[in-house]
């Protein structure tokens, strides 16, 4: 006999689950939500990284005047940071010639080292778990290497660094979350 | 079963009229032949009655020198939800729809034990099929579900942190293999921007899970992460929509569905500090252990840091600005000792002048030898505006463009950011509104589909 769903409207509801075979998967079959903090480390290569020198009381304008010449010379930048005596950022290990001619012909002052790698370390709704971003850091600069670069996204961050830094960062993760892939 | 879950934020329950437009939406798509699960949020917004921080609120005020228990802090939010589930199950009956109201912890959503901010560890939807089955619409309270660890009898009531309403509905979504999941709010869909700084911003059709994750992460409040995580991974149709009209909406979707070079909008967060600190004057083979000392001490207190910016002489990172106290608090007169053939202590400084405890801590500290200062600089009153792209960021010139459309407008650029998906721009917090809308005419936005 066909159900009336609207014999219970009026009284008290009573749901018997009587029937739990479904097409749906058993809860445990399903894992919904990756765990809380790291759960991937990554590690891109071929980059430099190049800062330029301006003067430390140069205007704004002096700045986009040398962005200006990078732009003219087609090479793609990224993790630009201001200092206070110019600007820094990274650069595709393979233009890295053309940047070293760009720079010197247009006369700045600058230093281009390549075979920088960008550690990614994944964790999944950074936003919302307080100190983790910190976390991370903290950890793989006491493990002993040198953060050159910072960058961050909504489920990554992303650490430019030497290959030897990269590689024994890689491990020292691996050693503090034996979960994480890598 | 063709499963559509629907759920509705906080503006969408707020008065009869927006809950009548709601469940409207909920019937329609019955005599679609689909089965509405509906996922409520908590009835308006901070300050209103049954709003979640009202009901913090009321408890915050038993004693403001106590803290309620985070198990305690959870059931009280919670009724928000059970409120509005309970009367939008009502309102749907007594307009010839019948509907149960079901807990998070009763349509089967099971947690881990960490009240507040609680991660799905899987779901039995039996009792939603069930109800399904026998012609009922459920109304899921979002943002809880339940932890059967506690120790006591019955499960334990957890919430899910920050949008976790949304997750709830994804998470049910992909339990169920639903058709579709439907987030309704009270705008059109993923905006190019903040329609109250742009308001000809357009809708977005189409944007992928990364794009609008991104986006929920440099401060829009469309959908949050862990839904776009868990509709990614599940492959469920997730849409944004309005409550208030029947606009189609935005459909989030996976990347390969949407190739292309592209922006995809303006973003912007709330009030930020930025703080920032030399270290030329630290010695060169302390740099390091500084900077993983500060940071150490920020994931001690549970400090969210944007715009983190490392280098071999400097860190920079920006807080909320609500958090701006507790940071200051938690870094002045931090003393950071370190040892060596040369031991040295530094003192560290994190207001423009010297407060009492800095200067008791450099008196006691001085016969202890070397104390070096570190002394931060603090610009109080500034935000990020970001541009949110795929595959269009690492194009030469980008940066340059963004940098020339608000500097030679006026507005200094104190600072950046990028990631594969977004580049953000520390700038003054008078200038925002300028800036969104310098930003989104600057790259087209207003002819975005």
């Amino acid at each position: 006999m066909a159900h009336d769903p609207t014999e219970h409207v009026s009284g008290p509801f009573r749901l018997e689950v009587t029937n739990t075979q479904t097409d749906i998967p058993a809860p445990d079959e399903t894992a919904f939500e990756k765990g809380r903090g790291l759960n991937q480390i990554e590690i891109r290569r071929g980059f430099a990284s190049a800062r330029v020198e301006l003067d430390a009381d140069a205007n704004p304008s002096t700045r986009l005047v040398a962005l200006k010449a990078l732009s003219k010379a087609a090479i793609s930048i990224d993790f630009l940071k201001f200092t206070h005596d110019g600007f820094s950022f990274v650069v595709a290990e393979s233009d890295s010639q053309r940047l070293i001619d760009c720079l010197t012909a247009n006369n700045y002052g600058h230093e281009v080292i390549t075979d920088r790698c960008v550690l990614m370390a994944h964790a999944v709704n950074m936003r919302d778990e307080e100190g983790m971003v910190s976390r991370i850091v903290s950890d793989v600069i006491a493990s002993g290497v040198s953060i050159e670069h910072m960058g961050e996204m909504h489920d990554r961050l992303l650490m430019l660094m030497s290959r030897e830094d990269a590689e024994h960062a890689v491990n020292r993760l691996r050693e503090l979350h034996p979960e994480v892939t890598a | 079963m063709k499963y559509r879950v629907m759920k509705f934020g906080g503006t969408s329950v707020r008065t009869p009229e927006a809950r009548m437009q709601a469940a409207l939406k909920v019937i329609s798509a019955r005599e679609q032949g689909y089965h509405p699960i509906v996922v409520v949020s908590a009835i308006g917004r901070r300050g209103e009655p049954y709003a979640t921080d009202t009901l913090l609120q009321v408890l915050g005020e038993v004693d403001r020198t106590v803290d309620p228990e985070p198990r305690e802090a959870d059931l009280m939010m919670a009724c928000g939800e059970i409120i509005s589930a309970v009367i939008f199950a009502t309102l749907l009956k007594s307009l010839g729809c019948p509907s149960i109201s079901l807990r998070g912890g009763q349509a089967g959503i099971r947690t881990d034990g960490v009240y507040g901010n609680a991660r799905i560890l899987g779901i039995n939807p039996t009792g939603v099929v069930e109800a399904c089955k026998r012609g009922y619409v459920p109304v899921v309270c979002g943002f809880q579900g339940v932890w059967t660890g506690g120790g006591l009898p019955g499960a334990e009531l957890t919430t899910l942190g920050r949008g976790g309403s949304d997750t709830s509905a994804s998470a049910l979504g992909a339990a169920l293999r639903a058709e579709s999941v439907e987030i309704y709010t009270d705008v059109d869909g993923v905006k190019t921007a903040d329609p109250d700084f742009v308001p000809s911003a357009p809708t977005l059709r189409r944007v992928t899970y990364d794009e609008v994750a991104e986006i929920a992460h440099l401060g829009a409040k469309v959908l949050h992460p862990r839904a776009a995580e868990i509709a990614m991974k599940f492959d469920i149709p997730l849409w944004v929509k309005s409550t208030f009209s029947d606009n189609p909406g935005t459909e989030i979707v996976p990347s390969r569905e949407l190739p292309g070079r592209r922006v995809t909008g303006v973003t912007h967060t709330g009030k930020l500090v930025y703080l920032q600190v030399d270290l030329n004057d630290a010695r060169q083979e302390h740099r390091r252990d500084l900077q993983a000392r500060i940071y150490e001490a920020l994931a001690r207190y549970q400090v969210n840091v944007f715009m983190t910016n490392l280098g071999p002489t400097s860190i920079g990172f920006a807080v909320g600005r609500e958090l701006y106290p507790e940071v200051q608090d938690m870094l002045d007169a931090l003393v950071l000792p370190m040892p060596g053939n040369e031991p040295t202590v530094y003192l560290v400084q994190s207001t423009r002048d010297e407060t009492k405890a800095f200067e008791t801590q450099k008196q006691l500290l001085a016969p202890l030898g070397e104390v070096r200062e570190l002394k931060f600089t603090v610009n109080e009153a500034c935000t990020m505006v970001s541009l949110v792209a795929y595959d269009f960021l690492q194009q030469p010139g980008v940066f340059l463009q963004v940098l020339n459309t608000l500097e030679s407008n006026g507005i200094p650029v104190l600072q950046t950011n990028d990631s594969d998906y977004s580049l953000s721009c520390l700038i003054p917090e008078s200038e925002l509104r300028r800036a969104v809308q310098l930003l989104h005419e600057a790259f087209s936005l207003s002819l975005a589909t």
